[in-house]
């Protein structure tokens, strides 16, 4: 499991200070999204004369450059969100895809149904490009979306789950939507935490992190902020090291798992 | 879910008051012999106090990375 940001916690802000922050904090993951001022921009066009198939071509353009440079810095780019789903199929956003190696992240609730998501797929597995599907907090869209995930080109298309503690998403039936999403799910986008995480107890965040630790879950989280309001806080977040501490002088009341589903044989 | 290669629990996202709770629970779902890894943003040496007073004997305690930014803590269940 890795965490991370979305560049929705610091709009403002160039890649290399993404990164940056990442690093002050030990993150190791980075969502960018479109529309922020990070700087990654969908490609033109693969370089020519670089010799060799689409593949090192892909791999010879300045966004690749720029991906294998975060990694260096020990931060995985785990998607770029776009804002609708139709963004996937021009060419610059799926070479932006294949060259970072970084899936597109569009909302579910762009799509105009299962076909308008899987003619994306079809687009994304031709370009050597990926696509996460973000979803809400409803086990039924959930489960629906993995369904068209499986019909899918195989490993093109996988779900993100945008998930609102302060919404009360993880208080009803956090463990359904999970149940529903399965191993389609690579990618939590948590409206939260960091600065926030104190506004957040007791509304579910631990319980989820327990039961994807205990399945052995290897997505990513990353946190954005919940609303515009706290991007000041974030921002002071993102320029220091340092935790809020471990609450060890609190006594709280036990925490209940979240309900796995049974092992069918 | 996919299956990565160990349970890892970063608690840097939890909301303070949650995260022993959700350490506990975790550890307590565990079977003999099976561990985790604990993420953290500062040395959890509070956690392991209370493990030793509730858990005592229960359990085993490995640093895998001591900061200064991140901690990872391997903890066993015996």
């Amino acid at each position: 499991m890795r965490l991370g940001i979305s560049s929705a916690a610091a709009p403002d802000l160039p890649l290399v200070e993404l990164v940056r922050a990442c690093r002050r904090r030990g993150l190791s993951a980075l969502q960018l999204e479109a529309g922020h001022t990070h700087g990654v921009v969908g490609a033109a066009r693969v370089g020519h004369g670089t010799g060799g198939g689409p593949g090192n071509a892909l791999a010879d353009t300045p966004l690749a450059r720029t991906a294998a440079r975060v990694r260096e810095q020990g931060v995985e780019l785990v998607g770029f969100r776009v804002s609708h789903l139709g963004d996937v199929e021009r060419s610059g956003v799926l070479l932006l895809s294949a060259s970072l190696r970084a899936p597109l992240v569009a909302p579910a609730a762009t799509a105009a149904g299962s076909d308008a998501i899987l003619a994306a797929a079809d687009a994304c597995h031709g370009a050597g490009a990926r696509l996460l599907i973000a979803h809400g907090s409803n086990a039924t869209q959930a489960a629906a979306l993995r369904r068209v995930a499986e019909e899918a080109p195989s490993g093109s298309v996988a779900l993100a789950w945008d998930v609102s503690p302060l919404a009360g998403d993880l208080e009803g039936d956090a463990a359904a939507v999970l149940d529903a999403a399965g191993d389609a799910l690579h990618l939590i986008r948590l409206a939260g935490g960091g600065p926030e995480s104190a506004g957040e107890e007791g509304r579910g965040v631990g319980a989820l992190m327990a039961r994807l630790a205990l399945e052995r879950w290897d997505g990513a989280i990353v946190l954005a902020p919940s609303t515009t309001r706290y991007l000041r806080a974030w921002s002071a977040w993102l320029g220091r090291r340092g935790g809020w501490g471990c609450g060890s002088k609190a006594e709280p009341a036990p925490l209940r798992l979240l309900a796995q589903p049974e092992a069918t044989s | 879910m996919g299956s990565g290669s160990e349970r890892q629990l970063d608690v840097r996202v939890i909301p303070p008051r949650d995260k022993h709770p959700a350490i506990f629970a975790t550890f307590d779902a565990l079977a003999p012999g099976e561990r985790f890894v604990l993420v953290n943003d500062h040395d959890p040496l509070p956690l392991r106090y209370q493990f030793q007073y509730e858990r005592e004997g229960a359990f085993e305690w490995e640093y895998l990375e001591s900061g200064p930014v991140v901690w990872r803590v391997a903890i066993g269940r015996v």
